[in-house]
């Protein structure tokens, strides 16, 4: 089956979503737990073959590749109903087993020992498939193994696979709550290096915005990481349920991606979701319509991503594309365009043609929801920038006090100096340029001389 | 009455003489005869004539004796006509005329009259002789002369008091015929007119003559009309007639006309005109029949001699006789004449016309006709509904058959509706129905092979026996038929759909259509495209197409459409179009889904419909595919080519303008895809679902087909749009080959660059090699040239693309089509086109 992805989650924050994503994805496509496909599913509708393969015996198994420094979450995993359902030889764990401290430079000095090992699954798996699309990579950005064994990864994968598509789904860091990684601004810094010039796709999940959407729009007050993870698996599935669900349009990743990024470093994915809700709370919004969900996706409020809203700025969006799911009549999607064009819902580049794009996807027949139409927004925009000055910012705060350095000296990437700090900050800044660039209407003619 | 007052009483005799003479055409003898018998006959009522005022009921009961000596009947007879006589206000000197009554009957009783005298004879009594009578009455006494008066105006002018006055009336001609019946010679023969008496043509004569003209043989009077159809008087003969013989004569040649006109309209259509033609006239040759009977029993009493019983045979008792055939004739005429030189259907619907007619006589006439003429039609028709048969040898029916070509043109082109032969008591609908639910029945018996029993038969069949041909047209019973009709059409026209929909699995088909044909089913085209794009890409002549069988294959194999139904993946084939010099594979590769069989009545006609609109979206979709592709290979290139800055301005270009065509061509397929495919596949499935014939479904495939051409601008109004179309899609492709060349250049520069920096870095010394250092500066010149004319390129094509694209929206927006207005809108959602 063409068109197969390779999922690699990392560290803890990686294995947890990979995990809420692969039950997830159990679920819509009727397997069990153990990897069975369930008496009442049928074939045909939907393509299991993207992220799961099937063995001799029937088992479907995913596409997954499970990596950590530490054992904890893995061995969670391990020890959930979903044991079975995972390649036991997919699962990596470092012999030493003490993690990454949360240091980048530790997680990405052990991803390169580790590089071997790692890559003999990689490739086992990539020479699995018949015609692999690509890479999705779990992680996140501000700990030890998802961002510094993850950046390695990442550099690896462009080497070695530089024509396949690698897409991350990238956890940043809560900005309202004191984080426990005083490092966590190296850290940050040093993955959105890679993610700029490694990665062909960043969807940006803003812990910031999650936890705010739990708190805000679910009424949870303490949000749990499993709840948070469910909102973050419902992401993961629904932007690759056109990949999972065939129709028209936009049945591989890089149909999907394509008119999102217009440029390769603008690659920065922001999402929005709508109808929110999670178990305990019965559907809030019932009779929601197609054009209640698009202008829904358009409200910050519902984004997954906190950037500073400032009206006054040029910000503007480079390319929307909203799957939307459910009994939807294709001429209200229209109606609905035409309202949002009106009232100037939505700020586009001035450079090029723009619109929101609407993909009408299948929804899985199992999964029974309250809401008629649910819709997901991916949306390329300048100011995800704001989050990367404001990584910047944070960076350059401790490196004026030379804060906490030592850890990473420790490590051969910076023991003779920081320069790798000083590249990545640029790497940063340079993207932060272009994205405000992007708000100019000069943009096309940029880089001639 | 008033010519009567002023006239002086002493001149009523020299009245009477002048008027003898007048009436006896100044013949001294005969006019001294009539006032003779006329003055006679007055003075011989005066003389018993004593009238007393007041003895109205002496009278009454002398009457009244008179008659019970006589017979019961006569006496309750009188009683009724007097109670009328007394209620009337006319008579105003009542006991006068009873008086004269009565006397009268007293002379009458002594001398005995024929007894035989009919009412027909009475009616027409010359009002001459009562004058005459009554004149001599006025000479002796006027104020019997009053009572006359009376009598002659009311008998003459009032017909209630006929019946009253004619049993006198008449007893006053036989009294009058017995008195000189030596004058009046052939008073058997109770003459018209007094004078033909006179003449030598006899009544029996003429109506000799009368009867063969009858039956269409001249006589001596009556002769066929020169060059015509009827009789005529003839002009020698006819000088021995009198002027009311003549208008009789005239009269009942009316008939022999009607006559001759129906026999020679059923000689001439006996032989050609089919079997409605021959109801027809069979129809009309039994009123023959009927009336030839009348002609004889006619013949026979003319035939019989004077004198002999039933001998009183008259041209006017003719004309009485034969009155009801002649009405019946004339109606008759004039249906075959509305008939003539038609046949079948158009004749019932001539004769139709006739039932709304307001004579009573021309309905019952019509529908006797209509009856006769739609057995033939009703069997037919019964044929037709029960079992799908046409035994029409001479084109009457309103179905034809037509020999068609294939078995799927059965359903479009077998049978039609002649229109000319509906009967206009079968509307339009309903023959459109009678032939839908005959057609029905061929096509399940000879295209879907099915034999097995209809349903709703019985209750058609029963209706067929029971009824009778005018339940097609008469209202109350039409009302079963059109009902039983219904019901046979619906069943019948569900059986097929249900064979189709079951059996045959049309609803599958549809969905086939559109997941192979439409690309539906996404992944398994983007695969197709993928697997094939290195072949199609080859010149045409060099494309075989087994390869392309074998790579459809394997397509298959690996997308969802294994799931597909294996007779579904059996009928999907690669096709060919003949291709000229020049033509690589993408010209001419097509898909095809061979829908063959009982649905292919749906779809055969539509094969080239799908192809054309296969080719469009194919196209679309392959552009789209190139895109990703070059989308695809920038990522990796900027990834590879990380270190060749200079390649950065001209991909920048490359980028930006990758991006306007994959939004235009996102925002066109989604425009193609959803909201043309979509919504007309959707309002399709709800006709479909709603369809109650087969002709629905065809209708609903049309129009989808219809729809969807239009929508992805295939249709005629949207020629210069799909052209502009082609050049962007184009544009594309010539991008690709820009972005194609750029790679090459890039990667061997890149190459270069690597195993220039190993060899440098592999002389340990700084020595450097003054020719390598030299050959690698003129690559870089060369590669940086090339940049530049690419750069150069892609600029221009750029802005042609730009002008293209505002052509293009341009003519979007002046579309009358809505919908193709708001595609123009989206295309250029944040105004970009409209600004810049």
């Amino acid at each position: 089956m063409p068109c197969e992805m390779i999922t690699l989650q990392l560290g803890q924050c990686g294995n947890q979503i990979g995990f809420e994503f692969w039950k997830r994805l159990c679920a819509e496509h009727g397997i069990n737990p153990e990897g069975i496909l369930e008496d009442f599913a049928t074939e045909g509708i939907d393509r299991k073959d993207v992220f799961f393969y099937q063995a001799d015996d029937e088992h479907y198994i995913p596409r997954a590749v499970l990596l950590d420094l530490e054992p904890r979450v893995i061995n969670t995993i391990l020890n959930s109903p979903y044991s079975k359902l995972y390649n036991q030889e997919n699962v990596f764990l470092s012999k030493n087993g003490g993690g990454a401290g949360n240091n980048w430079a530790s997680g990405y000095s052990q991803g390169e020992k580790l590089n071997e090992e790692i890559f003999d699954i990689i490739d086992r798996e990539a020479e699995g498939s018949d015609s692999l699309e690509g890479f999705v990579l779990c992680h996140s950005i501000a700990g030890g193994t998802g961002s510094g064994m993850g950046s390695n990864i990442l550099e690896k994968l462009s080497d070695r696979f530089p024509k396949k598509l690698v897409q991350t789904y990238s956890v940043f860091p809560n900005l309202d709550e004191i984080s426990d990684v005083v490092v966590q601004p190296y850290n940050s810094l040093l993955t959105l290096k890679r993610l700029t010039e490694s990665a062909d796709s960043v969807v940006v999940l803003d812990n910031t915005a999650l936890n705010r959407i739990a708190a805000d729009r679910l009424k949870i007050q303490n949000p749990t990481f499993t709840q948070i993870n469910s909102l973050v698996s419902t992401i993961m599935s629904v932007s690759t349920t056109t990949l999972r669900y065939p129709s028209y349009m936009n049945n591989d990743l890089m149909g999907l991606l394509a008119p999102l990024i217009p440029t390769p470093r603008l690659h920065f994915l922001m999402t929005g979701y709508t109808p929110l809700s999670t178990d305990t709370d019965e559907a809030s919004v019932r009779k929601t319509t197609v054009l209640d969900v698009m202008r829904r996706l358009l409200q910050p409020k519902n984004m997954m991503v906190s950037t500073a809203q400032d009206r006054s700025s040029e910000h503007c969006f480079i390319s929307i594309l909203n799957i939307i799911q459910g009994e939807v009549d294709p001429t209200q999607v229209h109606k609905s365009l035409q309202r949002i064009r009106e009232r100037k819902l939505a700020q586009f580049i001035p450079w090029g043609p723009a619109s929101i794009q609407v993909a009408l996807s299948r929804k899985s027949p199992y999964i029974q929801s309250a809401h008629r139409v649910s819709g997901l927004m991916l949306a390329n925009h300048t100011n995800i920038s704001t989050l990367f000055d404001r990584a910047l910012t944070q960076y350059d705060k401790l490196r004026k006090r030379e804060a906490f350095l030592d850890q990473f000296r420790k490590e051969d990437m910076f023991k003779e100096n920081l320069s790798e700090l000083d590249s990545s900050r640029e790497v940063v800044q340079d993207l932060v340029d272009e994205y405000v660039a992007a708000t100019c209407e000069n943009y096309c003619t940029r880089e001639q001389t | 009455m008033d010519v009567a007052d002023s006239i002086d009483t002493k001149n009523i005799t020299e009245l009477i003489l002048k008027l003898c003479d007048v009436l006896s055409k100044h013949n001294p003898a005969i006019s001294e005869r009539l006032s003779h018998n006329a003055l006679m006959c007055l003075s011989c009522t005066s003389t018993v004539t004593t009238n007393s005022l007041n003895q109205e009921e002496y009278i009454v009961n002398c009457i009244r004796h008179l008659l019970s000596s006589q017979s019961k009947d006569k006496l309750d007879r009188f009683e009724i006509l007097y109670s009328k006589l007394k209620g009337s206000t006319i008579l105003k000197k009542r006991d006068l005329t009873l008086c004269f009554l009565y006397h009268l009957s007293q002379r009458l009783g002594k001398h005995p009259g024929h007894p035989s005298e009919s009412v027909l004879h009475c009616s027409t009594k010359d009002s001459g002789q009562i004058l005459t009578r009554t004149s001599s009455i006025a000479l002796s006494n006027t104020q019997s002369q009053e009572s006359v008066k009376h009598i002659f105006d009311s008998r003459d002018k009032r017909k209630s008091h006929h019946s009253t006055l004619h049993s006198n009336t008449h007893k006053i001609t036989s009294q009058t015929t017995t008195a000189s019946s030596a004058s009046w010679s052939k008073a058997d023969i109770p003459s018209s007119s007094r004078i033909s008496c006179l003449n030598v043509v006899t009544e029996q004569e003429l109506l000799q003559d009368v009867v063969f003209s009858f039956q269409g043989i001249e006589g001596k009077f009556l002769r066929r009309e020169p060059g015509g159809l009827g009789f005529a008087v003839d002009a020698k003969a006819g000088k021995l007639l009198t002027p009311s013989q003549r208008a009789l004569l005239e009269r009942l040649i009316g008939i022999s006309f009607l006559h001759n006109e129906l026999k020679r309209f059923c000689e001439e259509n006996e032989k050609q005109r089919g079997t409605i033609g021959q109801a027809l006239i069979a129809t009309l040759t039994d009123e023959l029949s009927a009336y030839y009977k009348t002609v004889a029993i006619l013949q026979a009493s003319a035939n019989k001699p004077p004198g002999q019983e039933n001998s009183d045979m008259t041209l006017k008792k003719a004309l009485y006789v034969m009155h009801e055939h002649q009405t019946r004739f004339e109606w008759l005429a004039y249906i075959a004449e509305q008939c003539r030189d038609k046949k079948g259907g158009a004749l019932t619907t001539a004769i139709h016309g006739f039932l709304q007619h307001g004579s009573k006589c021309a309905q019952e006439i019509s529908e006797r006709v209509l009856k006769a003429v739609c057995k033939p039609l009703y069997v037919m028709l019964s044929r037709w509904l029960l079992d799908g048969e046409i035994n029409d040898p001479y084109n009457e029916f309103f179905i034809e058959v037509k020999t068609v070509s294939t078995a799927e043109r059965l359903w479009h082109d077998k049978y039609h509706v002649r229109q000319h032969m509906v009967p206009s008591f079968i509307k339009m609908s309903q023959a459109k129905k009678i032939l839908a639910t005959g057609k029905s029945i061929n096509f399940l018996r000879q295209i879907c092979k099915d034999s097995g029993h209809l349903p709703g038969r019985e209750s058609l069949q029963k209706l067929f026996k029971t009824t009778l041909a005018d339940g097609l047209f008469a209202p109350e019973q039409s009302i079963e038929f059109h009902a039983t009709l219904e019901s046979v059409y619906k069943e019948t026209s569900l059986r097929v759909l249900e064979l189709l929909k079951n059996k045959y699995r049309l609803l599958e088909h549809l969905q086939s259509l559109r997941r192979y044909l439409l690309l539906g089913q996404g992944d398994f085209i983007r695969h197709l495209l993928d697997l094939l794009t290195p072949e199609l890409n080859k010149p045409a002549g060099q494309i075989y197409i087994h390869t392309l069988t074998a790579i459809l294959e394997s397509a298959i194999r690996v997308t969802n459409a294994q799931y597909e139904d294996e007779d579904t993946l059996k009928r999907l084939a690669v096709f060919f179009m003949s291709h000229s010099s020049g033509d690589t594979g993408w010209d001419v590769f097509g898909l095809v889904y061979i829908v063959d069989g009982p649905v292919g009545t749906i779809f055969q006609q539509t094969l080239s419909t799908y192809q054309s609109l296969f080719g469009a979206l194919w196209r679309a979709k392959r552009t789209e595919f190139a895109l990703a592709n070059m989308r695809r290979q920038q990522i990796t290139m900027s990834k590879l080519f990380k270190n060749i800055e200079e390649l950065r301005p001209v991909m920048h270009l490359i980028h930006i303008l990758t991006s306007k065509m994959i939004h235009f061509l996102n925002q066109t397929q989604y425009y193609f895809l959803f909201e043309v495919l979509e919504c007309s596949w959707a309002e399709m499935q709800n006709q479909v679902n709603k369809a109650e014939c087969l002709d629905d479904i065809i209708t609903a495939h049309t129009c989808f087909l219809t729809s969807v051409q239009r929508g992805v601008l295939l249709d005629e109004d949207s020629r210069q749009l799909f052209s502009h179309l082609i050049s962007i899609y184009n544009f594309v492709m010539n991008l690709e080959g820009h972005q194609g060349a750029l790679y090459q250049a890039a990667l061997e520069e890149h190459e270069a660059r690597r195993a220039y920096a190993a060899h440098r870095d592999a002389a340990d010394d700084f020595g450097t090699d003054n020719h390598l250092q030299k050959v690698n500066l003129e690559r870089k010149a060369t590669f940086r040239q090339f940049l530049g004319t690419t750069k150069l390129k892609v600029k221009t094509s750029a802005q042609t693309y730009d002008e293209i694209v505002k052509k293009f929206l341009g003519l979007l927006s002046k579309s009358m089509n809505m919908n193709l207005r708001l595609l123009c809108v989206r295309l250029t959602f944040n105004n970009f086109y409209t600004t810049a």
